[in-house]
């Protein structure tokens, strides 16, 4: 029994390690296996998040699959359906902070987040919604923007007819200014008048500027600014549309005037020129973000900051921060400086560090403090990829040992797009004394795999043994140390999901993947999804054929997806 | 003097007490003589990670050899359950083990029921049933915001949760919902606390909404409801978009009908802002961390570790402290009928020090909730379960004791026996899971227990509720408990979600 509370608590804790095999019944129904362990909240990539995640429906959490369709089995490129795409709350705030400057700045209120959906990525239109709090915040910020624009000091200077002739006039003058700006099209006459009506009831009880208050607050929640439409008009997006379609897909932010004058001549029709004006988009420092929230939502390396963590080096709570900056910094340098593809990101053998971060990797080189805008790139003389970085391999352990089935579920849910899920029942015959075994590796395989769990471990656990020389806080072992001695590390398997590919270590699981067309498949897929707002089949063959075959970079590609019909159609 | 006399005199010096301004202790007492009817609010208390039954069973002890519970248990939701209630007026706070979670709660058990053999006859399996707890089947609207928009109240929704790249997390985060979607707790403390107490000071806040300006901002909402009506118009066949927008519109109309927001209404002001625990520690740390873009919830770091801080993860314990005093207060003077306190996440793996100080750096749900029963009714590891879990109670302790006090819109009671106070969580048993009342065989025979959901009742319910009450059912959909404080909210609801089957009229007078 002390031995069992001895396991349970210390360094071979599986709880954090072996998630039940019952929690995660990959599309088969499982009566038990495993002693009581829990899905780890910690872990945004694990089985837990198989159940509800739609925002606002709940899921029975059975899991499942959100592989993309293979382009090469479309016939051709098809446009999606018609879309009202909530602004996402990056959206939303860059718009309000273009238009309104200070004004949104300094507003108090903050946006509440996003849904995310079962894989955790945001930007999904299908469940980004105006929920009450996203509706009560949207006011409380226009309330608070619209009170700061329409102080007398800040209207007088904005609106020069506000202190000459404030009547229904400049009223309308104000209207038009920022209901074109926020609604990113030009105001019809049936707008005009909606506003001016409430303008005429609030001013007649009060003054102007509090009439043009409670206009602009109108105006800031209005539908017409928190969605934008892909409805489009006969099967073709509005030249408006398409504007918007472009700047925020690609930037986040409002069209500029330039780029709606060009989807009005219809410059936009061209599919060479909407590649281009995406292009030059990503390149801005809000495309930066967009893509940069992709792969913060993608891996939540970012949970490196916060994730508990004992039994690690002195200078491991001075070196977090900076595993976060390096993930970051290499993503820069391998999407945009060296126009990385799928592969290259996965396989890429350097990485950015500073010399103490290199230092705690064992790597050489590193230049000044990566906190103060230092780093350089440093060769990596273990592990390959995006996924050896220290804010992965970090994040993806427990607290003081590793966890291959949480590194297995996470390279299962982002390279191969598959979904673990709840199961209903949960039978806990299985105690832990009946777990053997030296290291970390041993005691899951005669857990996991040895029993009927195996069903589901078999499918990921391998992929998490591969990454067994990196310990729980990201550094290269040879050994595993334990309370009853030092073992070597076992890194070998044999991969069912690369038709039983075998390898040992990180490295050669990486280049295997690298090559897996359900990998390519299903990364690129879950990009397009990302760029389109949500799942459809068919949308991207082009450009998803390309990126799969290597023949283009990563940012290239989500740049041509502005050139599908997609992008200008919807049925 | 005459009774109606004595009565507003009572009224107007406790009214005084609570800090009130002669005006205003004056128009309370006269309200209290023109009320008909008890005021009623409610307070939802979420802890997560269940209970070590064992610390929490009261005589007569469900187990195997108690004839009374022989066959309880056996089959959920089946035909071949007993389905019988057995009810205890006079119970004792007593555990088999020594130990009892609920002895914070000793002082006011003359309002405290507690209700064993609860079942979540959902799909969900495990700590995602957090999201099924309050609404049944995670799509019906959350007790709270069901009574909330009955009452047509003022609803108050708090929490201590972490969100996913500050997102909400969908599976183990969610708690309350309506037909608008999944709510979002409120973290910050000092933001509730300015907008329920800003006002609360001799000169009030000029920026504070005229009656002028809640006109208008229904006018404005007017105009909104309008052009979402429309462009739903315009999306008609295209039932994903129509929901979103109906989901908008739900939002919008309930945001309508409680306009104004939180704090009192006008012409009636709680004019001592009550001191709440640790606020100004969390007004220094806001000042410090906050980010205006909201891709920071100061918060959130704080229940965090964080880096070179001494004593990670504190402010949860503070949070929680604040919140239900926070939270007592709100419903004390007036200013919210609802409130929800979410204390964490389900499978929140943070480590709880400040609780257990020989556990420092062992996670709240895996080391700590994850201890199965083995038979030991002393197993230090179960004792230290129970030693967190009881934590929570003592906040609900804390609330009881803020609202045992004559109410100021009803003297002749206290504003807990006004109130409901429902403290739950998402399992039963911690490590097993246990989503009904399920035996727990294990170890010796007297030693073997029930694994029940923990739900446990106090306040009167502005006379609805029978308090004092240990009362065992065999088995009955949670809905049935949710329907049953919907009614004592006053609700004439017959039906919770699809799957209630009644009330449970043993909780009710």
């Amino acid at each position: 029994m002390k031995a069992l509370r001895s396991f349970l608590l210390g360094d071979a804790h599986l709880a954090r390690n072996a998630l039940p095999c019952a929690l995660l019944a990959l599309l088969l129904s499982l009566s038990a296996c495993g002693p009581p362990q829990s899905e780890d909240p910690d872990d945004p990539g694990d089985g837990s998040g198989g159940s509800a995640t739609s925002g606002g429906d709940g899921d029975t959490g059975s899991g499942g699959s959100m592989v993309p369709q293979d382009p090469n089995s479309c016939a051709e490129s098809t446009p999606g359906t018609r879309l009202v795409r909530r602004l996402t709350r990056r959206e939303l705030t860059n718009t309000q902070q273009d238009i309104f400057g200070d004004a949104a700045s300094s507003a108090p209120t903050a946006l509440p987040g996003d849904a995310v959906d079962r894989i955790r990525l945001s930007n999904d239109s299908s469940i980004l919604q105006m929920t009450q709090d996203t509706t009560q915040a949207v006011l409380d910020r226009a309330e608070e923007i619209a009170t700061a624009v329409t102080a007398p000091e800040s209207l007088n200077s904005s609106l020069p007819c506000a202190s000459s002739s404030p009547d229904a006039t400049c009223a309308s003058e104000f209207i038009k200014k920022y209901g074109e700006a926020l609604f990113r099209r030009t105001l019809d006459q049936a707008d005009l008048d909606r506003y001016l009506a409430l303008y005429d009831s609030v001013s007649g009880a009060s003054d102007f500027n509090t009439g043009l208050k409670w206009t602009l607050v109108g105006l800031i929640q209005s539908p017409h600014a928190v969605y934008r439409t892909e409805l489009g008009q006969g099967g073709a997006l509005t030249p408006y549309e398409i504007a918007s379609e472009l700047s925020y897909d690609y930037s986040a932010s409002p069209p500029s005037a330039d780029l709606i004058a060009k989807a009005l001549s219809g410059e936009l029709d061209d599919p060479e020129t909407r590649y281009e004006e995406a292009k030059k988009l990503l390149a801005t420092e809000r495309g930066g973000e967009v893509v940069h929230q992709f792969f913060e939502e993608w891996l939540n390396y970012r949970d490196i900051l916060t994730v508990s963590r004992a039994k690690t080096p002195d200078n491991f709570e001075a070196v977090r921060p900076k595993m976060a900056l390096e993930t970051r910094r290499f993503l820069e340098t391998l999407l945009f400086e060296k126009e990385g593809n799928i592969s290259d990101l996965l396989t890429a053998n350097y990485t950015i560090a500073d010399q103490e971060l290199a230092s705690y990797y064992g790597f050489s080189g590193g230049s000044a403090d990566i906190t103060q805008d230092g780093g350089s790139e440093v060769e990596r003389t273990y592990g390959l990829g995006l996924f050896a970085q220290g804010s992965v391999t970090g994040t993806m352990s427990s607290i003081t040992i590793t966890s291959p089935t949480r590194r297995g579920l996470l390279l299962l849910r982002r390279l191969f797009c598959e979904v673990p899920g709840l199961p209903e029942a949960i039978n806990f015959d299985l105690t832990v004394s009946e777990l053997e075994g030296n290291t970390t590796r041993e005691r899951l395989e005669a857990s996991h795999l040895s029993t009927s769990c195996a069903k589901c471990h078999e499918r990921f656990d391998p992929l998490g043994f591969g990454f067994e020389h990196f310990d729980h806080v990201g550094r290269y072992r040879e050994e595993e140390v334990t309370d009853n001695g030092s073992f070597p590390i076992n890194a070998s398997a044999t991969v069912a999901l690369l038709d039983d590919l075998a390898i040992d270590g990180q490295e050669q699981l990486m280049t295997g993947l690298s090559t897996s067309s359900a990998v390519l498949s299903c990364v690129s897929g879950t990009l397009s999804n990302y760029v389109y707002g949500g799942q459809a089949d068919c949308r991207d063959k082009d450009a998803r054929v390309r990126i799969m075959s290597g023949e283009t970079s990563i940012v290239d590609y989500l740049a041509e997806l502005a050139r599908e019909p997609h992008f200008v159609e919807r049925k | 003097m005459n009774s109606e006399a004595k009565l507003q005199r009572r009224v107007f010096l406790k009214a005084l007490g609570l800090g009130l301004t002669l005006p205003v202790a004056l128009r309370f007492s006269r309200m209290a003589l023109a009320a008909t009817a008890r005021p009623k609010r409610m307070i939802l208390y979420y802890f997560p990670h269940g209970v070590p039954n064992e610390h929490m069973d009261l005589e007569p002890f469900l187990m195997p050899s108690n004839a009374l519970f022989k066959n309880y248990g056996s089959d959920p939701g089946g035909s071949g359950s007993v389905k019988e209630t057995h009810v205890v007026s006079d119970y004792v706070l007593n555990t088999r083990s020594g130990f009892n979670l609920l002895d914070p709660l000793a002082p006011y058990k003359n309002q405290l029921s507690i209700v064993r053999g609860l079942w979540q006859p959902g799909t969900f399996g495990t700590h995602d049933c957090i999201g099924q707890i309050l609404t049944g089947d995670a799509q019906f609207s959350s007790l709270d915001q069901f009574v909330a928009k009955e009452m047509n109240a003022k609803s108050l929704f708090l929490g201590s949760v972490t969100r996913v790249n500050a997102n909400l997390d969908l599976t183990n985060g969610v708690l309350c919902r309506n037909e608008a979607g999944w709510r979002s707790p409120e973290n910050d403390v000092v933001k509730v606390y300015d907008e329920l107490f800003g006002n609360v000071t001799a000169n009030p806040n000029p920026d504070t909404p005229t009656t002028g300006d809640d006109e208008f901002r229904k006018q404005t909402l007017d105009l909104t409801i309008g052009e979402v009506t429309a462009m739903r118009k315009a999306v008609a066949g295209l039932t994903q978009e129509e929901n979103k927008l109906s989901a908008h519109l739900a939002a919008l109309e309930n945001i309508k009908a409680q306009s104004g927001g939180l704090g009192p209404a006008p012409g009636e002001q709680c004019n001592a802002a009550p001191d709440i625990v640790h606020l100004d520690d969390f007004r220094t740390q806001k000042a410090e961390y906050m980010s205006n873009d909201g891709t920071e919830y100061w918060q959130d770091g704080s229940l965090s570790w964080r880096q070179s801080e001494e004593d990670h993860k504190t402010n949860f314990t503070k949070l929680a402290e604040s919140q239900a005093e926070l939270a007592a207060y709100a419903v004390l003077c007036g200013q919210a009928q609802v409130v929800t306190i979410q204390n964490a996440w389900a499978s929140a793996d943070y480590p709880v020090p400040q609780i257990l100080s020989h556990r420092p750096t062992d996670s709240y749900h895996v080391n700590i909730s994850h201890q199965g029963y083995t038979g030991d009714l002393q197993s230090a590891m179960r004792i230290d379960y129970a030693t967190v879990q009881q934590w929570f109670m003592q906040r609900v302790a804390r609330m009881c004791e803020i609202l045992n006090q004559p109410d100021p819109f009803d003297p002749e009671h206290t504003a807990l026996e006004n109130t409901v106070i429902y403290a739950f969580s998402e399992i039963g048993d911690g490590d097993q899971h246990t989503k009904s009342l399920m035996r727990m065989w294990q170890g010796a025979e007297p030693d073997h227990i029930f694994g029940y959901y923990p739900a446990f009742i106090i306040g009167g319910g502005g006379g609805s509720l029978a308090p004092g009450r240990l009362i065992t059912v065999d088995n009955r959909p949670i809905p049935d408990l949710l329907l049953t404080l919907a009614k004592a909210m006053g609700s004439s609801a017959t039906s919770y979600g699809p799957l209630s089957t009644g009330h449970i009229p043993e909780l009710l007078v």
